[in-house]
Protein backbone atom coordinates (compact mmCIF):
# COMPACT_ATOMS: atom_id res chain seq x y z
CA UNK A 1 0.00 0.00 0.00
CA UNK A 2 2.60 2.45 0.85
CA UNK A 3 4.75 1.35 -2.50
CA UNK A 4 1.28 2.30 -4.19
CA UNK A 5 0.82 5.44 -2.39
CA UNK A 6 4.25 6.68 -2.90
CA UNK A 7 3.94 5.82 -6.63
CA UNK A 8 0.80 7.49 -7.32
CA UNK A 9 2.47 10.85 -5.76
CA UNK A 10 5.28 10.13 -7.80
CA UNK A 11 2.69 9.91 -10.80
CA UNK A 12 0.82 13.06 -10.03
CA UNK A 13 4.04 15.28 -9.26
CA UNK A 14 5.37 14.39 -12.61
CA UNK A 15 1.86 15.14 -14.11
CA UNK A 16 1.76 18.55 -12.41
CA UNK A 17 5.12 19.09 -13.59
CA UNK A 18 4.42 18.63 -17.19
CA UNK A 19 1.95 20.99 -16.71
CA UNK A 20 3.59 23.62 -15.20
CA UNK A 21 6.24 23.26 -18.07
CA UNK A 22 3.43 23.66 -20.49
CA UNK A 23 2.38 26.96 -18.35
CA UNK A 24 6.44 28.09 -19.07
CA UNK A 25 5.23 29.03 -22.59
CA UNK A 26 3.18 31.58 -21.82
CA UNK A 27 3.28 34.79 -20.83
CA UNK A 28 2.50 34.40 -16.74
CA UNK A 29 5.84 33.44 -15.42
CA UNK A 30 8.92 32.59 -17.21
CA UNK A 31 10.47 29.35 -16.42
CA UNK A 32 14.19 27.98 -17.72
CA UNK A 33 13.59 25.32 -20.19
CA UNK A 34 17.07 23.70 -19.72
CA UNK A 35 17.60 20.96 -17.86
CA UNK A 36 19.97 20.43 -15.56
CA UNK A 37 21.64 17.10 -15.23
CA UNK A 38 22.77 17.64 -11.76
CA UNK A 39 19.41 18.99 -10.45
CA UNK A 40 17.81 15.31 -12.15
CA UNK A 41 19.55 13.48 -9.87
CA UNK A 42 19.34 15.59 -7.05
CA UNK A 43 15.09 14.95 -7.66
CA UNK A 44 16.06 11.35 -7.62
CA UNK A 45 17.99 10.92 -4.82
CA UNK A 46 14.99 12.87 -3.00
CA UNK A 47 11.98 10.72 -4.44
CA UNK A 48 14.47 7.80 -3.17
CA UNK A 49 14.81 9.03 0.43
CA UNK A 50 11.49 10.25 0.54
CA UNK A 51 9.55 7.22 -0.30
CA UNK A 52 11.56 4.15 -0.31
CA UNK A 53 13.60 4.60 2.75
CA UNK A 54 10.94 5.26 4.99
CA UNK A 55 8.81 2.65 3.45
CA UNK A 56 11.74 -0.47 4.05
CA UNK A 57 12.95 1.02 7.42
CA UNK A 58 10.26 1.40 8.73
CA UNK A 59 9.00 -2.33 8.52
CA UNK A 60 12.47 -2.90 10.22
CA UNK A 61 13.00 -0.79 12.83
CA UNK A 62 9.03 -1.41 13.76
CA UNK A 63 9.90 -5.50 13.82
CA UNK A 64 12.49 -4.63 15.71
CA UNK A 65 10.86 -2.85 18.10
CA UNK A 66 8.48 -5.45 18.97
CA UNK A 67 10.66 -7.90 19.66
CA UNK A 68 12.56 -5.90 22.00
CA UNK A 69 9.13 -4.97 23.92
CA UNK A 70 8.31 -9.47 23.81
CA UNK A 71 12.06 -10.07 25.29
CA UNK A 72 11.58 -7.03 28.21
CA UNK A 73 7.58 -8.82 28.97
CA UNK A 74 9.56 -11.92 29.53
CA UNK A 75 12.46 -10.49 31.80
CA UNK A 76 9.73 -8.87 33.68
CA UNK A 77 7.87 -11.95 34.24
CA UNK A 78 11.11 -13.77 35.57
CA UNK A 79 11.55 -10.77 38.55
CA UNK A 80 7.72 -11.04 38.97
CA UNK A 81 8.25 -15.04 39.69
CA UNK A 82 10.84 -14.17 41.62
CA UNK A 83 9.05 -11.41 43.77
CA UNK A 84 6.70 -14.08 44.06
CA UNK A 85 9.06 -16.91 46.02
CA UNK A 86 10.83 -13.82 47.60
CA UNK A 87 7.19 -13.33 49.66
CA UNK A 88 6.65 -16.87 50.32
CA UNK A 89 10.20 -17.10 51.98
CA UNK A 90 9.51 -14.08 53.84
CA UNK A 91 6.05 -15.06 55.02
CA UNK A 92 7.97 -18.24 56.45
CA UNK A 93 10.19 -16.17 58.08
CA UNK A 94 7.77 -13.74 59.36
CA UNK A 95 5.77 -16.78 60.92
CA UNK A 96 9.64 -19.04 61.60
CA UNK A 97 7.82 -22.16 59.95
CA UNK A 98 7.36 -23.45 56.76
CA UNK A 99 4.31 -25.69 55.94
CA UNK A 100 3.80 -28.45 53.96
CA UNK A 101 1.74 -26.26 51.91
CA UNK A 102 4.72 -23.25 51.77
CA UNK A 103 6.95 -25.82 51.03
CA UNK A 104 5.00 -27.38 47.94
CA UNK A 105 4.26 -23.81 46.94
CA UNK A 106 8.30 -22.89 46.37
CA UNK A 107 9.20 -25.74 44.66
CA UNK A 108 5.90 -25.19 42.25
CA UNK A 109 7.49 -21.44 41.78
CA UNK A 110 10.67 -22.43 41.18
CA UNK A 111 9.66 -25.15 38.33
CA UNK A 112 7.88 -22.39 36.87
CA UNK A 113 10.62 -19.85 37.09
CA UNK A 114 13.13 -22.75 35.20
CA UNK A 115 10.20 -22.45 32.65
CA UNK A 116 9.94 -18.55 32.47
CA UNK A 117 14.28 -18.21 32.17
CA UNK A 118 14.45 -21.32 29.61
CA UNK A 119 11.94 -19.50 27.43
CA UNK A 120 13.75 -16.15 27.92
CA UNK A 121 17.25 -17.77 27.24
CA UNK A 122 15.90 -19.44 24.15
CA UNK A 123 14.53 -16.37 22.38
CA UNK A 124 17.66 -14.19 23.44
CA UNK A 125 19.90 -16.46 21.65
CA UNK A 126 17.94 -16.63 18.87
CA UNK A 127 17.37 -12.95 18.73
CA UNK A 128 21.34 -12.20 18.87
CA UNK A 129 23.21 -15.06 20.10
CA UNK A 130 26.51 -13.12 19.83
CA UNK A 131 25.28 -10.51 22.28
CA UNK A 132 23.27 -12.56 24.45
CA UNK A 133 25.17 -15.87 25.31
CA UNK A 134 26.62 -14.95 28.54
CA UNK A 135 23.59 -12.85 29.65
CA UNK A 136 21.85 -16.19 29.29
CA UNK A 137 24.53 -18.52 30.61
CA UNK A 138 24.35 -15.87 34.19
CA UNK A 139 20.47 -16.04 34.48
CA UNK A 140 20.85 -19.68 34.33
CA UNK A 141 23.35 -19.47 37.09
CA UNK A 142 21.61 -16.70 39.34
CA UNK A 143 19.16 -19.03 39.16
CA UNK A 144 20.61 -22.50 40.53
CA UNK A 145 22.15 -19.94 43.17
CA UNK A 146 19.50 -18.78 44.24
CA UNK A 147 17.19 -21.66 44.47
CA UNK A 148 20.18 -23.17 46.44
CA UNK A 149 19.73 -20.41 48.51
CA UNK A 150 15.93 -21.20 49.49
CA UNK A 151 15.60 -24.83 49.16
CA UNK A 152 19.08 -26.10 50.02
CA UNK A 153 20.70 -27.31 53.16
CA UNK A 154 18.05 -28.24 55.54
CA UNK A 155 15.43 -26.59 53.61
CA UNK A 156 12.56 -27.47 55.76
CA UNK A 157 14.44 -27.21 58.87
CA UNK A 158 15.73 -23.76 58.65
CA UNK A 159 12.47 -21.89 58.89
CA UNK A 160 14.30 -18.70 57.05
CA UNK A 161 16.07 -17.51 60.06
CA UNK A 162 17.16 -14.22 60.44
CA UNK A 163 20.68 -14.81 58.31
CA UNK A 164 18.99 -17.02 55.96
CA UNK A 165 16.43 -14.72 54.91
CA UNK A 166 19.37 -12.08 54.91
CA UNK A 167 21.13 -14.51 52.51
CA UNK A 168 18.22 -15.05 50.55
CA UNK A 169 17.60 -11.39 49.88
CA UNK A 170 20.73 -10.87 48.44
CA UNK A 171 20.51 -13.44 46.45
CA UNK A 172 17.64 -11.86 45.40
CA UNK A 173 18.99 -8.25 44.95
CA UNK A 174 21.73 -9.68 42.86
CA UNK A 175 19.29 -11.68 40.78
CA UNK A 176 17.14 -8.34 40.17
CA UNK A 177 20.44 -6.24 40.10
CA UNK A 178 21.34 -8.31 36.76
CA UNK A 179 17.61 -8.44 35.42
CA UNK A 180 17.41 -4.56 34.90
CA UNK A 181 20.81 -4.84 33.46
CA UNK A 182 19.64 -6.95 31.39
CA UNK A 183 16.65 -4.68 30.05
CA UNK A 184 18.91 -1.65 29.41
CA UNK A 185 20.67 -3.89 27.31
CA UNK A 186 18.27 -5.23 25.08
CA UNK A 187 16.66 -2.03 24.75
CA UNK A 188 19.93 -0.55 23.74
CA UNK A 189 20.23 -3.49 20.90
CA UNK B 1 15.15 -54.54 27.89
CA UNK B 2 18.42 -52.00 28.07
CA UNK B 3 16.62 -49.57 30.49
CA UNK B 4 15.89 -50.15 33.79
CA UNK B 5 13.36 -47.07 35.05
CA UNK B 6 12.49 -45.31 38.22
CA UNK B 7 9.84 -43.06 38.12
CA UNK B 8 9.97 -40.59 41.61
CA UNK B 9 6.81 -39.92 42.04
CA UNK B 10 5.02 -43.45 41.34
CA UNK B 11 8.06 -44.92 43.49
CA UNK B 12 8.80 -42.40 45.88
CA UNK B 13 6.64 -39.62 46.37
CA UNK B 14 4.45 -36.83 44.35
CA UNK B 15 6.16 -34.19 46.89
CA UNK B 16 9.75 -35.16 47.72
CA UNK B 17 11.46 -33.41 50.76
CA UNK B 18 14.78 -32.60 51.83
CA UNK B 19 18.16 -34.09 52.64
CA UNK B 20 17.63 -36.00 55.84
CA UNK B 21 14.38 -38.02 57.48
CA UNK B 22 15.13 -35.67 60.76
CA UNK B 23 14.24 -32.95 58.58
CA UNK B 24 11.48 -34.06 56.38
CA UNK B 25 8.87 -36.83 54.94
CA UNK B 26 10.13 -38.84 52.11
CA UNK B 27 13.87 -37.36 52.28
CA UNK B 28 16.94 -37.64 49.78
CA UNK B 29 18.51 -39.94 51.75
CA UNK B 30 15.89 -42.54 51.70
CA UNK B 31 15.12 -42.11 48.44
CA UNK B 32 18.69 -43.06 47.95
CA UNK B 33 18.95 -45.74 49.90
CA UNK B 34 15.84 -47.44 49.46
CA UNK B 35 15.19 -47.21 45.69
CA UNK B 36 18.12 -45.23 43.59
CA UNK B 37 20.83 -46.98 44.87
CA UNK B 38 19.69 -50.67 44.73
CA UNK B 39 18.19 -49.75 41.42
CA UNK B 40 21.72 -48.60 40.15
CA UNK B 41 23.44 -51.70 41.47
CA UNK B 42 20.92 -54.14 39.28
CA UNK B 43 21.26 -51.63 36.06
CA UNK B 44 25.10 -52.12 36.63
CA UNK B 45 25.08 -55.60 36.69
CA UNK B 46 22.55 -56.26 34.23
CA UNK B 47 24.95 -53.68 31.97
CA UNK B 48 22.18 -51.54 31.47
CA UNK B 49 21.00 -47.51 31.84
CA UNK B 50 19.09 -46.41 34.71
CA UNK B 51 16.57 -44.16 33.51
CA UNK B 52 15.11 -41.76 36.13
CA UNK B 53 11.92 -39.79 35.28
CA UNK B 54 11.23 -36.78 37.34
CA UNK B 55 7.83 -36.12 36.53
CA UNK B 56 5.01 -35.24 38.40
CA UNK B 57 6.23 -34.16 41.43
CA UNK B 58 5.70 -30.82 43.36
CA UNK B 59 9.28 -30.04 42.84
CA UNK B 60 12.62 -30.95 43.88
CA UNK B 61 14.43 -29.18 46.57
CA UNK B 62 18.37 -28.29 45.77
CA UNK B 63 18.95 -30.65 48.87
CA UNK B 64 16.71 -33.58 47.63
CA UNK B 65 18.61 -33.87 44.61
CA UNK B 66 21.87 -32.74 45.95
CA UNK B 67 21.39 -36.10 48.78
CA UNK B 68 20.50 -38.31 46.34
CA UNK B 69 22.10 -38.01 43.19
CA UNK B 70 25.25 -36.49 44.92
CA UNK B 71 25.11 -39.03 47.10
CA UNK B 72 25.29 -41.92 44.23
CA UNK B 73 28.06 -40.54 43.18
CA UNK B 74 29.80 -40.33 46.42
CA UNK B 75 28.98 -43.97 47.31
CA UNK B 76 30.39 -44.99 44.05
CA UNK B 77 33.20 -42.57 43.96
CA UNK B 78 33.26 -42.69 39.96
CA UNK B 79 31.33 -40.07 38.51
CA UNK B 80 32.37 -41.20 34.94
CA UNK B 81 30.21 -44.41 36.05
CA UNK B 82 27.35 -42.79 37.56
CA UNK B 83 27.15 -40.21 34.65
CA UNK B 84 27.63 -43.27 32.02
CA UNK B 85 24.77 -45.45 33.43
CA UNK B 86 21.84 -42.98 34.49
CA UNK B 87 19.90 -40.87 32.67
CA UNK B 88 16.94 -38.20 33.38
CA UNK B 89 14.03 -37.58 32.41
CA UNK B 90 11.94 -34.47 32.80
CA UNK B 91 9.57 -32.34 30.80
CA UNK B 92 8.21 -30.00 33.34
CA UNK B 93 11.64 -28.30 34.62
CA UNK B 94 14.22 -27.60 31.57
CA UNK B 95 16.70 -27.00 33.79
CA UNK B 96 16.42 -29.72 36.36
CA UNK B 97 18.78 -32.31 34.60
CA UNK B 98 21.69 -29.83 34.34
CA UNK B 99 21.04 -28.86 37.65
CA UNK B 100 21.18 -32.46 38.85
CA UNK B 101 24.34 -32.74 36.46
CA UNK B 102 25.97 -29.66 38.68
CA UNK B 103 25.61 -31.14 42.14
CA UNK B 104 26.50 -34.76 41.07
CA UNK B 105 29.77 -32.75 39.76
CA UNK B 106 30.29 -31.49 43.00
CA UNK B 107 29.68 -34.37 44.61
CA UNK B 108 33.02 -35.64 44.79
CA UNK B 109 34.49 -32.00 45.70
CA UNK B 110 32.91 -31.43 48.94
CA UNK B 111 34.44 -34.55 50.13
CA UNK B 112 37.34 -33.05 49.03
Amino acid sequence: MRYLLGSLLLIIGIVVGFFISRLTKSDFFQLDPKINLIEVVNLCVVIFITIYIPAVLTDKLSNKRHVKNTLIVMVQRVGERLSKINMIVTDCSQKNSISASNKNQILQEFTMLSNNVSALNKLLVKCNKKDFSDEAKKMNEDRRAYKGIVTGADFEAKKFTANTKKEEELALIKFQEFLSDLIFKINSW
Amino acid sequence: MDRLRINVVEEFSKTPGTRQEEESDFPGELFLSEILLPKFKVALEKKVKLVVNLDGAAGYATSFLEASFGGLVREYKDIDLVKNNIEFESTEDPYLIEDIHEYMNDALKEEK
